[in-house]
């Protein structure tokens, strides 16, 4: 105690020094940090709505921070507008046709915003211009014609793309509207109808090892029932076939630059597009061989049914041979006791 | 009824001149800081040892209180924000809970409890004493001499402690982030100014500024408010720790408003 109050003025020199030391560095690193004395590049951003935006939300571009949103306000077309301070390093990063891409956190409510740069070659984007948002018209037109390439967070970009995908797929000027979904609706008809078949066959194979309750034998009916089952099963092949080739087409439009499937699923149509494309044509070929097969079949249905009749005659010729052997002098009984 | 309305008035009117003597009190203070920085070498010694005993000697017990919070926030945090997918809010909790809130609130409660309490106990036994008299008998404003550098001494111990309780808590914070995942400290340095605004710091010195005026001015209010009787002074000093807690508290949700939400 006594050292302290004799060097009680170093003391306290010391722990106020250090404490004044301690927060104008920490000020000073948080004003470079925030590149407060860095002079900035004001333009305008367009978005369609204000929802976890501030005024000090950072715009990103490949991981950097290279401006931030410091206002905005609604327009009368109900758009908002807000002032984006780009600041100098990234300044010539801003080139014409370039997007911004606005992502919310749906836990924090807060937004982060992401710099879609436009082509390269193009020139840098005049100071004050406006930036679109790709949730705006402008913004969609620049995402459509490919001059901007969303990346970032996987999960959003596919949640972006899906509600994009069902907003643009149910447009009343969509060439396509519901195809997609007749497609599929078809498609579970057919399937339906398969299994309708399929039960039939159960019941038919089930009924082909059972005797019937008139003692007839149930060959021909099977016959005659498989000969309507294969029809059938040619009309419902055709069915699929039918969807399926109407899916192909569904989704070969959508694989287009500016189908919205292929910007959902595979941007490149490299990963999911071309082998979905390969694997149907595969279904497709392997359909109309079981089509050529099922149409056989049929062809031969009157053959099948004359050799079982034949088998029919021959087993009853076989069983007269077999009795008579039975009632003959050599192995069985004489015939008269046979009669009694 | 008219008993009731007596007693109502009465309490009224003894509210109204208790409020009247705090502000003046207040305001003489305010007044007295000027005088202080001009015969600054009368009363210089008391605002050191106050700083010293106030700031210095309290620097331990922030420390470790600092690097446990900030530690244990970082636990809490890792263990339940995984879950949600949003382990980069823990930066974003530690700055908010520690640098806004409780860097400041906790570094008051200490120094309620350690000065506060030693402020209006020492006071109140100056005035049992007679000491207090003795200064007024020979001219020396008791506000200038004995209260305005234990405001001042608290005052700059409350923003000192309350820059290093922060830092400590940071530290805690980075030291158990470290044990989870190890992380550079300059990344974590990073990490952390991104989530840090002016208006953090800002919002802490007014705080600490405040906290600080608050306590000291409650206290040595309370230590002069004693008249006679020794049996006062504990009474004084737990009435002057009740009141030092519950106007902090109060100022902070004002300046928490103030600066986030207005």
């Amino acid at each position: 105690m006594k050292f302290k109050l004799r060097y009680s003025e170093k003391i306290v020199g010391t722990f106020l020094i250090v404490a004044l030391i301690i927060i104008a560095t920490s000020t000073g690193y948080l004003l470079l940090h925030n590149k407060v004395f860095e002079k900035k590049f004001l333009f305008k951003a367009k978005f369609g709505d204000a929802v976890g935006l501030s005024s000090s939300t950072p715009v990103y571009f490949k991981g950097f921070k290279i401006g931030v949103i410091t206002d905005f306000k609604l327009t009368d077309d109900n758009f908002i507008i807000a002032d984006l301070k780009v600041y100098e390093e990234f300044r010539k990063k801003i080139t014409r046709n370039s997007a911004l891409f606005k992502s919310v956190n749906p836990v924090t409510s807060t937004s982060t915003i992401e710099f879609l740069q436009g082509p390269e070659n193009l020139s840098e984007l005049a100071e004050g211009s406006m930036i679109p948002a790709i949730d705006i018209p402008e913004g969609e037109i620049l995402l459509a014609k490919n001059m901007v390439k969303k990346t970032g967070d996987p999960l959003n970009t596919v949640i972006y793309n899906l509600a994009a995908f069902s907003e643009n797929i149910n447009k009343d000027n969509n060439v396509d509207k519901g195809a997609f979904f007749r497609a599929l609706v078809n498609l579970a008809d057919a399937a339906e109808g398969m299994k309708k078949i399929t039960d039939n066959l159960n019941v038919d194979f089930e009924s082909i090892s059972k005797p019937d309750k008139f003692g007839k034998r149930p060959l021909a009916s099977l016959v005659v029932n498989a000969a309507n089952i294969s029809d059938s099963l040619r009309v419902m092949t055709g069915l699929v076939n039918h969807s399926l080739m109407r899916l192909d087409n569904v989704l070969t439009v959508y694989s287009q630059p500016e189908g919205l499937a292929a910007k959902m699923i595979d941007p490149d149509g490299k990963q999911i597009i071309e082998p979905i494309h390969k694997t149907l044509t595969n279904l497709n070929e392997a359909i109309l061989k079981l089509e050529k097969l099922s149409d056989f079949l049929i062809t031969q249905q009157d053959q099948f049914i004359i050799v079982l009749k034949r088998i029919v005659e021959t087993l009853d010729e076989v069983q007269v041979t077999f009795e008579t052997i039975n009632g003959g002098p050599f192995i069985g009984k004489p015939k008269s006791e046979r009669k009694k | 009824m008219q008993k009731i309305s007596f007693a109502l008035g009465k309490q009224a009117l003894l509210s109204y001149g208790k409020s009247i003597s705090v502000f003046s009190f207040v305001f003489e203070i305010i007044y007295e800081i000027k005088n202080f920085f001009l015969q600054r070498k009368i009363t210089r010694l008391i605002l050191i040892r106050q700083i010293l005993f106030t700031g210095f000697e309290a620097l331990g017990l922030i420390t470790f209180v600092a690097i446990a919070v900030g530690g244990i926030i970082i636990l809490e945090g890792s263990a339940i924000l995984p879950d949600f997918g949003q382990s980069k809010l823990l930066y974003t909790i530690l700055v908010i809970i520690i640098l806004r809130e409780l860097g400041g609130l906790l570094t008051a409660f200490i120094i309620i409890a350690r000065s506060g309490t030693a402020i209006a106990a020492e006071l109140g036994n100056m005035v049992v004493n007679q000491e207090v008299e003795s200064l007024v008998s020979f001219g020396i404003s008791p506000v200038l001499y004995l209260v305005v550098p234990r405001v001042l001494g608290v005052v700059l111990s409350m923003i000192a402690l309350n820059i290093y309780f922060n830092v400590a808590a940071l530290a805690g914070g980075w030291f158990m982030a470290y044990l989870f995942a190890p992380i550079p400290l300059l990344d974590f340095l990073n990490k952390l100014f991104s989530e840090i605004s002016v208006n953090d710091i800002a919002s802490s010195f007014i705080k600490s500024l405040l906290f600080g005026f608050v306590i000291a001015v409650v206290s040595s209010y309370q230590g002069l408010q004693v008249s006679f009787a020794s049996t006062e002074v504990p009474q004084r000093t737990i009435k002057a720790v009740v009141l030092s807690l519950i106007w902090v508290i109060l100022f902070d949700i004002i300046i928490t408003a103030i600066m986030y939400l207005v």
